[in-house]
């Protein structure tokens, strides 16, 4: 089972299961959520998670934890006033 | 001296989990009804409009004997709208049975009832009810309890309290989950050994704490609540004080006693430091209040009524159908009762406006509201009422508003459109996770973003998705929210709504009413898809003079009207219009009835825009 952890800009870190499962930790709020992505804030930013047939199986706003499932083909983060992109999994 | 021939126990749980269903059951197996007594299912339910709604309104006291021990039994209200009554309940008691539905697990009124019970450090039985449902998924749900009660940061004891698994249709109970039980006796003997006999002194100056009132006719209002010291004796000298009105010092009698045998009132003429008590002939005696000897005049501290949170102008019916339908219809008659049940309301505020034909009603949500809409609807009253609104507060200079905590339960594909419609109404995502097969979504929202919601919510989840809300905090405004996004269509001619009429006002929206209801001018007669309000002429005929082609006179198709209930009626009227409430109908109508006095009055608004 191949797992990366990545430290990103704002959220603690971010692990992906097998780009089948994401947890991330450090997610202020959730701002929305289709099965093509999921778009959250993060303290020193936001993150938008794409990929198919993505869906939300937990979140918590006191801890800051989501986990969401489905095909995970990419992360992309926006840091608050910078317009620097980092593209994992590309 | 410790009490040991009492325990006095709450039953407390969400809305439609089972609570009066095993009080019922409780009341049959100690033989509280003779063998052949007939019994109507949901005996502590008395009003017709609880048992129809199949809702707890009003906590009930109860008693039964068990083993030589009386236990009190108190049911309390399901529904977080009367969160006055379950704060002002727990205190009569000291061990809560938690109720949780073996399927649904715990709810937002479990969450609220449960904070109020460990901030009392109440001993605490859970109940696992309805395990003899299908899809009971009890593992889970202890699972869930647990986690609850971590999150309520319950103490250590009250985390190891007993769990049951009862099945209150079947009168069964037990303490394991795989092992069915034969009836009630483990629940009985549970509240015996778990909730500690009281420790009381009889022998003090009496104080007698008023949890709850009632009011009958004949005898006027009546107390309830528990002696907390000493022994209480009727045609007593009493001194009346309050824990939160200082200069309270009233002199006063105890006329009558009556403690609890069953479901009856029995008149006794003495009761003892932790009996529950009902007693009359204090005139204005209130919750709060403190009844105590002369002797030793003491007030019991007590739980501050939470404050309402929703307000809607109740008004005269002024329509051209005024007094058609209702007995009771002039402004004496409403404020007298609306005044009337504020003697047993604590939850309830009546403020009479500078019309006096108006008054300001405000209570604990919109259900709160239209419940007492449906009783005095039945009593044959007749008025008008307008659209909720929320009480704002000023704290600090800046504008603060209530907000709940909202929990919807909805299937996996009903996420987006919740999440969707929660972000126009200002809802934050709090908490999401799977239950079972399907998905809980926790948000915190302003209650004006729960205004109307509730239909759309169920069309949204095509029915299968349930929501709960239970008022959480006062906090900064959060902006303007989108309202109804509908106009009305509005008969702009009195008399009666002919099929033809209706075929040509079918086109512009749907109907409420059916061919041959009588309609006046100014009445809401449709909802338009577009913004604007139509007037439309539903009591145009067809005019015979006039020849027409052969075919022209197919039978004309009329689409089903919408019938709306009391509730949808409250979600649907704007700030412009006015429900009709009588005995037998429903009006909506504009404030402005008439159609030019209303479009002079809209460009006059447009204009100071």
């Amino acid at each position: 089972m191949e797992e990366k952890k990545t430290e990103a800009a704002g959220a603690e870190s971010v692990c992906i299961e097998q780009r089948k499962r994401i947890e991330m930790r450090g997610v202020s709020s959730v701002d929305g959520f289709t099965p093509k992505e999921i778009r959250v804030s993060l303290e020193g930013g936001r993150a938008v998670i794409e990929g198919d047939g993505l869906k939300i199986v937990g979140f918590s706003k006191p801890n800051g934890t989501l986990a969401a499932a489905g095909k995970i083909e990419g992360i992309r983060f926006y840091v608050k006033g910078e317009k620097l992109v980092k593209r994992l999994f590309g | 001296m410790i009490r040991n021939d009492l325990r006095n126990v709450a039953i407390i749980a969400h809305v439609d989990h089972g609570k009066t269903t095993l009080v019922d059951q409780m009341l049959r197996q100690s033989g509280t009804f003779r063998e052949n007594q007939v019994v109507e299912d949901r005996v502590m339910d008395s009003n017709a409009l609880e048992r129809e709604r199949g809702i707890t309104i009003l906590a009930k006291n109860t008693s039964v004997h068990y083993h030589g021990v009386k236990i009190n039994i108190i049911d309390t209200p399901g529904h977080a709208d009367f969160g006055g009554e379950v704060e002002r309940v727990l205190k009569m008691v000291n061990g809560v049975l938690l109720l949780v539905d073996a399927a649904e697990g715990p709810m937002p009124q479990t969450r609220f009832v449960m904070q109020k019970a460990l901030e009392l450090d109440h001993k605490l039985i859970i109940v696992v009810n309805k395990v003899d449902r299908p899809d009971a998924r009890i593992a889970e749900v202890e699972e869930e309890i647990l986690e609850l009660l971590i999150d309520l940061n319950a103490s250590d004891n009250q985390l190891e309290s007993p769990i049951l698994f009862c099945s209150g249709r079947a009168g069964t109970a037990s303490r394991y989950a795989d092992k069915e039980g034969k009836d009630l006796t483990p629940l009985f003997d549970t509240i015996l050994n778990h909730i500690p006999p009281m420790e009381v002194d009889e022998k003090g100056p009496l104080q007698l704490l008023v949890s709850s009132i009632d009011y009958k006719d004949y005898v006027g209002r009546i107390g309830i609540g528990r002696i907390e010291r000493g022994m209480a004796v009727t045609n007593e000298d009493v001194v009346i004080c309050n824990h939160n009105i200082l200069d309270l010092k009233k002199r006063s009698k105890l006329v009558n006693l009556y403690q609890i045998e069953g479901l009856a009132r029995v008149p006794v003429e003495s009761a003892t430091a932790g009996d529950i008590v009902c007693f009359s002939g204090m005139e204005g005696i209130n919750i709060g209040d403190t009844v105590c000897s002369p002797e030793k005049v003491e007030a019991v501290p007590f739980v501050k009524i939470s404050e309402p949170t929703v307000e809607m102008t109740f008004s005269v019916n002024d329509s051209p159908f005024a007094g058609k339908e209702g007995k009771f219809v002039t402004s004496r008659h409403l404020r007298e009762r609306l005044y009337r049940e504020l003697l047993k309301d604590v939850s309830l505020k009546v403020e009479d406006t500078d019309s006096a034909e108006a008054f300001k009603v405000s209570g604990r949500g919109e259900m709160h509201l239209s419940i007492l809409i449906e009783t005095m609807r039945r009593e044959g009253y007749e008025f008008q009422v307008s659209t909720p609104r929320v009480l704002y507060k000023t704290i600090d200079g800046k504008l603060y508003e209530p907000v709940e905590r909202l929990i919807v339960d909805v299937p996996e594909d009903g996420t987006g459109t919740v999440f969707q419609s929660m972000g126009e109404r200002k809802g934050e995502l709090v908490h999401m996770s799977a239950v079972g097969s399907r998905m809980r979504l926790e948000f915190l929202i302003p209650a004006r973003g729960l205004f109307g919601y509730k239909s759309e919510f169920l069309t949204a989840t095509k029915g299968e998705g349930v929501m709960n809300s239970v008022f959480f905090e006062y906090q900064p405004y959060k902006g303007d929210i989108k309202r109804r996004d509908t106009g009305s269509l509005v008969a702009f001619e009195s008399g009666e709504a002919v099929t033809y009429g209706l075929f040509n006002a079918q086109e512009r929206g749907v109907l409420f009413i059916d061919p041959g209801t009588q309609v006046y001018e100014g009445m809401v007669v449709g909802v338009s898809p577009k913004t604007e309000d139509i007037n439309v002429n539903v009591c145009k005929k067809k005019h015979m003079t006039n020849t027409r082609a052969a075919g022209s006179d197919d039978a004309m198709r009329l689409n089903s009207p919408k019938k709306m209930s009391l509730e949808e009626c409250l979600e649907f009227i704007n700030d412009d219009e006015l429900l009709e409430v009588t005995p037998q109908s429903l009006r909506i109508r504009k404030r402005i009835l008439d159609s030019e006095l209303r479009a002079k009055a809209r460009a006059k608004e447009k204009k100071s825009q």
